[in-house]
């Protein structure tokens, strides 16, 4: 039995680290384009996303530990990026507003109104672009952490949904998935007291000491001809 | 009690009471014919009333996404307009910001594609609204 200690055992992994590490990029990169929200939300209003209010929300959706008895093994995680944009209608208000306009006045400005499904539409391809130029920039190879303690960093699958078909405004969600490989260091456990290793060999060997010179002089090495 | 009475009580006298008596809202239409003024009466001459939902809130978790969107409705009667919208048809709206009275007009529009319902018998016309924003200057 192996008892690990509560230290260890809050210790944070490296795929945690790499979530903090994703998420402080995305913050780092709003540039007053987007925000960044680093969990999963319960829900949110369509009129918290509207604009450049549109939202990346990221997450660790999953992780895929190799399977392996060492205490160094890797970790390939996969993050869910929840990506949400909404818009108004756009048109000639002024025109619309006016009382001393025409009829005529009043039908061009109807008749030029932007619908908010052509706009939000725009501004959901627009906040992929912004993801995926964030991810896969050479310069973010490494997701924001040392060089080389990431390998594999890729922006997988996007996916937009339908928009949401009710609502004052055009509403559009999709998902994409960033996927990279970091490398765990499990601690060394607690050895229960008293146990002793048991070796097991169906061969049977001799224990060799430093005062058996013998076993030193039969060595033969081959080395190639010149 | 007949069915017939019952249809034209619906159609008439009851919608009206419905949809315009003490929590019906002052609404404009502002209509895409280009011939047609600002519908702003009813066939009374009385300021045209309706009913108006704003706290409609839809969830939509399809996506896998919650998004919560706000929905305003306004159903009016067909018969206290002069003109009524029809399919393929972009209106504009005009309603009270909030429900109390005095209070600011906005303007929205009503794409009829995507909602006109309440049915030829029943005489009412439900028109969902989209918030309209004036277009940024080039």
């Amino acid at each position: 039995m192996t008892v690990l200690s509560k230290a260890q055992l809050e210790n944070p992994m490296m795929f945690e680290t790499l979530r903090d590490s994703v998420t402080a990029l995305f913050k780092a990169n709003e540039n007053d384009l987007f925000q960044t929200i680093d969990h999963q939300e319960q829900s949110r209003s369509s009129e918290t996303m509207k604009g450049i209010l549109r939202t990346i929300q990221v997450f660790v959706q999953s992780t895929n530990p190799e399977h392996s008895s060492k205490t160094e093994f890797e970790n390939d995680v996969t993050f869910q990026l929840h990506l949400r944009a909404a818009a108004a209608s756009t048109g000639d208000l002024a025109t619309l507003d006016d009382d001393n306009a025409t009829p005529a006045q009043k039908q061009t400005a109807l008749l030029a109104i932007d619908t908010g499904a052509a706009i939000a539409d725009k501004a959901w391809d627009a906040l992929l672009r912004i993801a995926i130029r964030i991810i896969m920039s050479p310069l973010n190879e490494d997701l924001g952490l040392d060089e080389f303690v990431v390998s594999n960093r890729i922006l997988k699958t996007a996916r937009k949904d339908a928009p949401v078909d009710h609502g004052n405004l055009i509403v559009i969600t999709g998902s994409a998935f960033i996927s990279a490989s970091v490398t765990e260091i499990m601690d060394g456990a607690t050895p229960v007291a008293g146990a002793d290793p048991i070796l097991e060999s169906k061969l049977p060997f001799k224990t060799v000491s430093d005062s058996d010179e013998s076993t030193a002089s039969n060595l033969q090495v081959d080395t190639p001809n010149p | 009690m007949s069915a017939g009475w019952l249809k034209r009580h619906i159609a008439g006298p009851g919608l009206k009471l419905m949809l315009e008596g003490a929590y019906g809202e002052l609404v404009e239409l502002i209509p895409p014919d280009g011939v047609t003024a600002d519908i702003k009466t009813n066939e009374d001459g009385n300021p045209l009333r309706g009913q108006v939902l704003r706290d409609f809130q839809v969830q939509v978790p399809e996506s896998g996404d919650d998004v919560i969107v706000t929905e305003t409705i306004v159903t009016l009667r067909k018969s206290a307009l002069s003109v009524v919208p029809q399919q393929g048809e972009t209106w504009g709206v005009r309603i009270q910001e909030k429900p109390e009275s005095e209070t600011p007009m906005i303007t929205m529009n009503a794409n009829i594609d995507e909602a006109l319902t309440g049915g030829a018998t029943a005489g009412f016309i439900t028109m969902h609204l989209k918030t309209l924003e004036q277009t940024p200057a080039p």
